[in-house]
């Protein structure tokens, strides 16, 4: 199981002021993707930094797959699900709810910045919401600079 | 308030003597078996054994301080399901808390037990364990000793307890169904306590001084001075992980051998994912991997390792301190997973092995909790 960026990445290369974070979002079919898709028929604008990975259901996330998102190069992930309520499946975002926020506690518990981490609700009619997500979570990694554990090998 | 009989001790020593009772609620017909520690025929191995017959539980060991492995799993591999508390075990809290976590994944079945443990000061471990039997070639009068000090509610400071144990947190388990109680008993005895209606039951027709009295004063001084130690480890944790490379330092030298996860009575998974073609990395990918990122090291995902077992497990870790003991690199897997455990169970006011009645965190949700709402 291979979670990597494409781009041969050197060792401690980028320089801070250049610094632009690498996103990837795991988004639910039933939403996130849907709006995802809709920002971008819709023509509105947002930082080209984030990688799309389509799931049937926030429910299905696996902490596996975001830490090794967070080993293999990536400086955020974003979970995208569908609001309370909402969920096609009934309850898979309250799951992804409870399985998150056990991933966040850990990562703090490990002194490892668990803001990288975002899980939020986009309805398939938020274009807007989701481009403005993206954008906000893009400053955000910018403040907090690159994943310490991009280029440490000891991992 | 609670039932609480006088278990002698005689010439057997303590060990003896609760050996000498669980061999009573068998031939009372209280209970159909005993799960019981014994030693082996060298007399200083020490093993958990299920019992049929009350002659055959003739090396009781149940209080010598080492414990070769959590029984709490063992336990739940030889009491079957709605056995109706016919079988005794006799653990330590630890491994009754992982009794209750194995019994909400039905692994164990804590129904069907009547649930008895010690107070427990830890236990040695096995380098530890080796030297106090050299120094005592006989456990009986060694053993007495070892508890003397503890029974006034102080540690002891001739043999080093298990890094787990300085922290932990039980004197006795709350939801066991008998307890033995030592701290605060007066000389010469073991004090039988019956917590629940079926420890009740089974202290019911025993033929044993009722109504003695432990001193309350020492139990609350001691489980204080727990608590104490308990809040000085976390705040150590505090100042000694402020990044994740604080982390990785703590956990370096790992060799990804997996015997922490092999002895945790709490890993319930069958097949461990990083045993599975999940984690196989192909020598194609080390390549394309050193390729990104310059040098890879091997063996990889060390942390990926650690963070995965604590999210699969750490919300039921039990702080038994068992895969510190398995560890060939000397990590301090369980005072990381004790830790980082206490951090996650708090989030859901859970407490592992405490109350069967708890659900598992992972297991459930509520619809208005945490965030995004
Ligand atoms: S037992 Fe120690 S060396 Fe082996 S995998 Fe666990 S932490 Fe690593
Ligand atoms: S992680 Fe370690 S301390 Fe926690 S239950 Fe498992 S073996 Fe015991």
């Amino acid at each position: 199981m291979e979670a990597t960026v494409n781009e041969k990445t050197p060792a401690g290369r980028s320089e801070p002021e250049t610094f632009e974070p690498r996103i990837i979002a795991f988004v639910c079919n039933w939403c996130t993707y849907a709006a995802a898709d809709l920002a971008g028929t819709a023509r509105i604008q947002y930082p080209p930094n984030v990688k799309i990975v389509r799931l049937m259901c926030s429910g299905a996330i696996d902490p596996i797959y975001v830490l090794r998102a967070l080993t293999g190069g990536f400086d955020g992930v974003l979970i995208g699900g569908c609001h309370p309520g909402d969920c096609h499946y009934q309850t898979g975002n309250y799951k992804a709810r409870r399985r998150v926020t056990i991933l966040q506690k850990i990562l703090e518990g490990v002194g490892y910045d668990s803001e990288r981490v975002w899980l939020r609700w986009i309805s398939a009619s938020e274009g807007g919401q989701f481009a403005a997500t993206v954008s906000e979570m893009v400053e955000s990694l910018k403040s907090r600079g690159p994943n310490v554990l991009t280029h440490n090998w000891n991992k | 308030m609670k039932k609480r009989l006088r278990l002698d001790v005689q010439s057997d020593g303590m060990d003896g003597a609760v050996g000498r009772f669980a061999r009573e609620l068998i031939s009372s017909g209280e209970v159909d078996r005993v799960f019981f520690p014994q030693f082996d025929e060298s007399g200083v191995a020490v093993y958990g054994t299920l019992v049929g017959c009350a002659e055959d539980l003739s090396a009781p060991a149940s209080l010598v301080p080492y414990i070769n492995g959590n029984k709490g799993r063992e336990a739940g591999m030889g009491v079957p399901k709605n056995g109706g508390r016919r079988t005794a075990v006799f653990v330590r809290p630890c491994e009754a808390r992982a009794i209750v976590e194995l019994s909400k994944l039905m692994q164990a079945y804590r129904d069907s037990m009547l649930l008895v443990t010690c107070d427990c000061p830890g236990t040695l471990t096995l380098d530890e364990y080796k030297r106090f039997r050299e120094e005592h070639p006989e456990a009986r009068e060694g053993v007495d000793g070892f508890y003397e000090p503890f029974r006034r509610g102080e540690r002891h400071d001739g043999y080093t307890v298990r890094e787990c144990c300085t922290f932990c947190e039980s004197l006795a388990h709350p939801e066991s169904d008998i307890r033995l109680l030592l701290v605060g008993a007066p000389d010469g005895a073991v004090v039988v306590e019956a917590a629940t209606e079926a420890g009740e039951q089974a202290l019911a027709k025993m033929a044993m001084e009722n109504s003695v009295d432990v001193d309350e004063t020492v139990r609350e001084r001691f489980a204080e001075s727990q608590r104490e130690c308990h809040a000085e480890m976390e705040s150590h944790w505090d100042e000694r992980v402020k990044s994740v490379e604080d982390f990785m330092e703590l956990v370096q030298h790992c060799r990804r051998c997996y015997n922490c996860r092999a002895e945790c009575p709490i890993c319930y998974c069958r097949e461990c994912v990083f045993q599975t073609a999940t984690f196989e990395v192909s020598q194609e990918a080390f390549g394309r991997r050193a390729d990104q990122f310059c040098v890879v090291k091997m063996p990889p995902d060390t942390l990926v390792f650690h963070l995965t077992r604590m999210n699969h497990m750490v919300t039921s870790c039990v702080s038994c301190g068992q895969c510190t003991e398995a560890c060939p690199q000397k990590i301090p897997v369980g005072k990381i997973f004790s830790a980082v455990g206490r951090r996650v169970q708090e989030v859901f006011e859970y407490r592992a092995g405490a109350d069967p009645a708890d659900e598992l965190p992972q297991a459930v949700f509520r619809e208005d909790e945490l965030e995004p709402r």
